[in-house]
């Protein structure tokens, strides 16, 4: 997984274990467009997909 | 005097170790050197007296948020004897790079692995001596929501206290991450499997919405169905009181004074007092549901509509807290870094109907309304309070651009301990008779003197000075159909809205039962109706103009705040009344 964000954002995905090699799994996105339900490692965050879309993942993604 | 702190990122369980440590004594007061007001209490360690202050949840030491700068100007400028890091123990990972930003800061510290229980169902273990080494610092494995290995940091702190520290240990991240990765064994499949279950029903993409609503609605009516019961029992015992022990008691004195004692402070004090049950219980079911980590999903699931009105989940959240007090609700707008956003957020919290206003309604739809009509009646209030909030957040949207990321914590489900309710529904308590010394007495005090006099007046009537003020007010209130006695109650409610019923039952010299039957008799339920209307719109107390112009330090969007909601609640009472007179005839 890579993520392209600089400055404040990556503090914050840092801060909830999101950084560069870790391993994500999309649980859920809620409906109309709303945020998305991810796992990375023991812990879990919802975000837009605004910022979503700054990840990239490097293997296909795992849906539940 | 010592100083310890304690700091931790959010859900790491922190607030719950300090209530542990210090009983329910802590308050919420001012901190020297800072602007914002910090939990903290004293604690006796040993044979002295220590300072505790619970800093905000953080997630970063040189982050831009206004909790973060607290935090880091809190340190820099009086960096305390020692800080206690809470580490919620199952996902350490991730909050190593706030530890070891602490632990550049070189003041001594205390680690604290948190949530033992969780980690242990997880089947994490910990070898907390290699740690403690690596670290160069104590260490202690515990669960401060069990209790179980708290008792060993008192004894600890003492140790920390008196230990001679040579050079202060400050080591990179590598460093901190390798001790733990070094000490620390987490099986490959830890995760939370209940919370897995739950959110597959609770975040279902159909009834997870239909779902939300059912609790919310439950939970209301779970307080009235067993609230009611208890606050017209309170209302029987306080009248009785007054009848047995207080008439006979002051009989001997002056009629004045009887009259400001018992029709006066008594009065209105024990129609506020009656609500006490009501509300303990109202603080209780939310601080459950906000305990439990409900409301991240709530945020999670409201997200797309909110952003729709230029806010967003974490929003939706702070507006649901607002139901139970605008105050901490305003406070809590804190963790939005978008100045936009969040003070888009603190303009529409104020029409959160809280708890004071909720006795109000109650109060008066007793009165005017049957059984029946009743909770249709208070559930129309509540759309309305959420209507406002959001054509409020639709006008000024565009004055207040949201541009922060979206993105948040979904703590697993966790279910709070009986201990820790029982001190939600003592802090109520103990809030509700702060509240009541400090502005209800003399709300209804002045309201008593104002309906007295001048000497020889017929209590509350159109002579006395309330009766003066009230009609010279008619111009603005007459029109919206609220009457000269109403309009004193609205002014003082501006205090705050426990004072309303409370004025009411001074103005009407009555409570209990034969104050309810002279109001039925008194106003229409139109009257009520519009009455009830402008109390949900008008600002809601002083306490949250002081918090809006502390939080936000601007003179002018305080204003606001309490100019456009009293604007707002004229014309939609204006209207509301209009037509319903229109249509009644």
């Amino acid at each position: 997984m890579a993520i392209n964000v600089e400055g404040e954002l990556k503090k914050r995905f840092f801060a909830l274990g999101l950084k560069e090699g870790s391993h994500v799994r999309v649980l859920r996105r809620a409906k109309f467009g709303g945020p998305m339900h991810l796992r990375v490692g023991t812990s879990e965050l919802i975000l837009r997909i605004k910022e979503a879309s700054c990840i990239c993942l490097a293997t296909p993604l795992t849906s539940a | 005097m010592k100083r310890v702190a304690l700091l931790g990122m959010p859900n790491t369980g922190k607030s719950t170790l300090f209530n542990r440590l210090t009983g329910a004594h802590a308050k919420v007061g001012n901190w020297p050197g800072l602007t914002v007001e910090l939990l903290n209490a004293r604690l006796i360690v040993g044979d002295q007296v220590v300072r505790m202050v619970d800093l905000p949840g953080i997630y970063d030491l040189n982050g831009y948020s206004d909790d973060e700068r607290v935090v880091t100007q809190f340190l820099d400028t009086q960096p305390p004897d020692l800080i206690i890091f809470v580490l919620n123990t199952s996902q350490y990972e991730r909050q190593l790079n706030l530890l070891s930003q602490v632990m550049a800061k070189g003041i001594p510290m205390m680690l604290v692995l948190n949530m033992v229980d969780e980690a242990s169902a997880m089947g994490i273990h910990v070898d907390v001596d290699a740690l403690s080494r690596k670290l160069q610092m104590p260490i202690h494995f515990l669960s401060a929501k069990y209790g179980q290995g708290v008792e060993r940091l008192q004894p600890a702190m003492r140790q920390a206290f008196v230990d001679v520290r040579g050079k202060p240990y400050l080591p990179e991240l590598a460093e901190v991450e390798q001790a733990f990765s070094e000490s620390i064994n987490v099986p490959a499949q830890a995760s939370h499997a209940t919370t897995e279950k739950l959110d597959k029903v609770l975040l279902h993409p159909v009834l997870g919405l239909p779902i939300f609503f059912a609790v919310m609605l439950l939970l209301f009516q779970g307080v009235f169905t067993i609230g009611k019961p208890l606050q017209d029992g309170a209302t029987w015992l306080l009248s009785e009181f007054r009848l047995m022990a207080l008439e006979p008691l002051f009989a001997h004195l002056p009629v004045v004074m009887q009259g400001l004692l018992l029709d006066g402070i008594y009065n209105g004090l024990s129609t506020v007092a009656s609500f006490v049950p009501l509300i303990v219980l109202f603080f209780l079911f939310m601080g459950i549901v906000e305990d439990t980590g409900y409301l991240s999903r709530a945020a999670f699931l409201m997200d797309a509509l909110m952003a729709k009105f230029g806010l967003d989940g974490r929003s939706f959240v702070m507006l649901l807290m607002g139901f139970g007090c605008n105050v901490p609700a305003l406070m809590g707008t804190r963790v939005i870094r978008s100045k936009g956003l969040r003070y888009l957020t603190m303009l529409t919290i104020p029409f959160s109907l809280c708890s004071a206003r909720m006795q109000v309604f109650v109060f008066l739809i007793a009165a005017l309304f049957t059984a029946e009509q009743a909770p249709w009646v208070l559930f129309s209030l509540y759309v309305m309070s959420i209507v406002m909030s959001i054509v409020t957040s639709l006008i000024f949207k565009r004055q207040y651009v949201n541009n922060d990321a979206f993105i948040l914590e979904m703590p697993p489900y966790r279910f709070p301990t009986v201990r820790q309710m029982a001190l939600t529904g003592w802090q109520e308590v103990r809030h509700f008779l702060n509240r009541a010394t400090r502005f209800i007495v003399i709300g209804v005090v002045m309201i008593w003197v104002l309906t007295n006099f001048p000497q020889g007046v017929e209590p509350g009537s159109i002579d006395s000075w309330a009766g003066q003020l009230g009609n010279w007010l008619q111009p603005i209130f007459q029109p919206i159909g609220i009457n000269a006695e109403l309009t004193i109650a609205l002014l003082f409610g501006f205090i705050a809205k426990e004072i309303v019923i409370g004025s009411l039952a001074v103005i009407y010299g009555q409570e209990g039962a034969a104050l309810v039957q002279t109001i039925t008799q008194q106003i229409t339920w139109v009257q009520a109706y519009s009455f009830m209307l402008f109390v949900l719109i008008y600002t809601p107390c002083v306490s949250t103009i002081a918090t809006i112009r502390k939080e936000t330090k601007s003179v002018g969007f305080t204003v606001l705040s309490v100019a456009w909601p009293l604007l707002a609640a004229w014309l939609v009472t204006w209207t509301f009344y209009k037509t319903a007179t229109a249509l009644i005839g």
